[in-house]
């Protein structure tokens, strides 16, 4: 969403969730890239590009349904932050502002190209996420994972999950994103979004002990 | 394990998966579009930008132009169709007029001519058919309107109850010599057949009245009919009903014009005599006391009626 620009300004890390950060870096300091930026400094750009590109492509493959999608949103979120660079406004994090011009435009995407999974990616899911987790039959028995073959579960499950779950843990984890950012971004209520990690992570939780 | 410990061997195993990059291509792409956009202080579009598919703008004027073109065709055929009906109607309905015409050049040509050429190609020239060179402009006309122009070549059964059967005679024999014969100017002809091929053309040769083909029939028969004429009558005349020739003996003769004064007639008298054409005289003799039997013939000319009185 171009010009979206959450009220809550937040480096993250605040929930009890201790989670690792890959794209880990001081709000201020993107803040700062962007607005350089905006003011015709070419290199400022390529440094924000650089600190937050793997974070937001990985987001975006593990959450697009179709992975030929990927390169698509993933262009189209830069140029739109270099079109919005002149209405950028440091009321949020620069990463919260970019993530969710990156969801928007999956979800733009999906409305687009597959109307009939945007349910799942929107806040419509009423099914028991616990229920869902014990009893996916695409989840292979633990037994059988070892080495290797551990990421490939985890991937696997983190694939299962209902996209709301997903998503909250992805940008959770590829973003560092704190709840409350992401409850902004996604348009639920706090507990919404706390409940709906608690669930990605237990899930995952569980295909990690089985394959220990 | 603690719920932290799991916490972060989940989060752990996490950062272990894969990290999947943008390609390089695509990091190059977009850098390069916001260096571009600072430079230039425009807005990038996203790209590979695909192209716009600007064929349906000239699709659709050939369409129309396509569309125009066939209703004005269509409209052309429908309204040429009308002007070749009521022509055709008037022509099959008055089959008169084809006989007044063919007779009515002769009188012109006979009475109003000064030399023997005229005198003798008029009397033939208005029985003569269609020239053969019509034929071709004919066959060229499309075959919904030829359909239509068909009947307008009335056939000689259908013309000789109103035509006087000696010129019928006269015509036949007519026209293989206009077929043999050079003719001396067959540029009407040529020029028909020149312009068979555009519309304009055929426009006016549609628009040409029903007796328009026997017009160049007398530059195209030298040959002298009215000697074979007087014979060919007398054949005919045995073949044709008596109310029928009672009619046609009740026309004026085919020589003579309606106009044409006793005065002007005696005149073209004496110009036969002139050339050595007595029988002619004789003959035009004979028709002028039909004709005019109240007008005093002049003393030197009534040794032809004597003569032509004599068995």
């Amino acid at each position: 969403m171009e010009g979206y620009h959450p009220s809550v300004d937040s480096a993250g890390g605040e929930s009890g969730i201790p989670l690792h950060s890959p794209a880990m870096q001081p709000a201020h300091d993107d803040t700062a890239l962007m607005l350089a930026y905006a003011g015709g400094e070419a290199v400022a750009f390529e440094r924000l590009y650089a600190l937050h590109k793997a974070g937001l492509y990985g987001f975006l493959h593990r959450q697009s349904p179709r992975t030929a999608w990927v390169d698509d949103v993933f262009q189209e979120t830069w140029l739109a932050v270099v079109n919005a660079r002149h209405d950028y406004r440091p009321t949020a994090s620069f990463r919260t502002w970019l993530f969710g011009i990156a969801r928007n435009k999956l979800i733009d995407r999906i409305r687009l190209k597959e109307p009939a999974l945007l349910g799942d990616f929107l806040n419509e899911d009423d099914e028991d996420p616990l229920a869902r987790v014990a009893g996916d039959s695409r989840q292979e028995p633990a037994s059988r994972l070892e080495g290797k073959q551990a990421g490939q579960a985890l991937d696997t499950a983190l694939r299962a999950l209902p996209a709301v779950q997903r998503e909250v843990f992805l940008l959770r984890e590829q973003a560092d994103m704190s709840l409350e950012d992401i409850a902004a971004l996604t348009g639920v209520p706090m507990e919404t979004a706390k409940s709906r990690l608690r669930y990605a992570v237990a899930k995952l939780k569980a295909t990690l002990a089985g394959v220990s | 394990m603690k719920p932290d410990d799991d916490d972060k061997a989940l989060s752990q195993a996490y950062a272990a998966l894969e990290q999947p990059l943008p390609p390089p291509a695509l990091d190059s792409a977009i850098l390069a579009a916001a260096r571009n956009a600072v430079q230039d202080g425009a807005k990038v579009i996203p790209f590979p930008a695909r192209p716009r598919r600007n064929w349906g703008v000239p699709l659709g004027l050939a369409a129309t132009v396509m569309l125009a073109l066939g209703v004005s065709l269509q409209l052309r055929d429908s309204e040429e169709t009308r002007l070749d009906e009521p022509m055709l109607a008037a022509e099959m309905s008055d089959p008169v007029a084809v006989p007044e015409a063919t007779a009515a050049p002769p009188a012109n040509a006979a009475v109003g001519s000064k030399d023997e050429k005229n005198l003798e190609s008029a009397s033939t020239a208005a029985a003569a058919p269609p020239p053969p060179q019509e034929e071709p402009v004919t066959s060229s006309v499309p075959a919904t309107r030829r359909s239509l122009a068909q009947p307008r070549q009335i056939p000689p059964a259908e013309m000789r109850p109103a035509m006087e059967p000696g010129l019928m005679e006269s015509a036949k024999h007519a026209a293989p010599a206009a077929l043999a014969a050079p003719a001396p100017e067959p540029e009407p002809a040529q020029e028909a057949e020149s312009k068979a091929g555009d519309p304009m053309a055929r426009q006016d040769k549609r628009s040409q009245p029903a007796l328009a083909p026997a017009a160049p029939a007398p530059q195209a028969m030298p040959a002298p009919a009215p000697a074979a004429a007087k014979p060919a009558a007398g054949r005919s005349q045995e073949h044709t009903a008596p109310a029928l020739r009672k009619m046609l003996e009740s026309m004026p003769p085919p020589t003579t014009k309606p106009d044409a004064t006793p005065e002007r007639w005696i005149t073209s008298i004496r110009q036969l005599l002139e050339v050595g054409k007595e029988d002619e005289a004789r003959r035009q003799v004979r028709l002028l006391q039909q004709r005019w039997p109240d007008h005093p013939l002049p003393r030197e000319l009534r040794y032809l009626l004597e003569d032509a009185a004599q068995p």
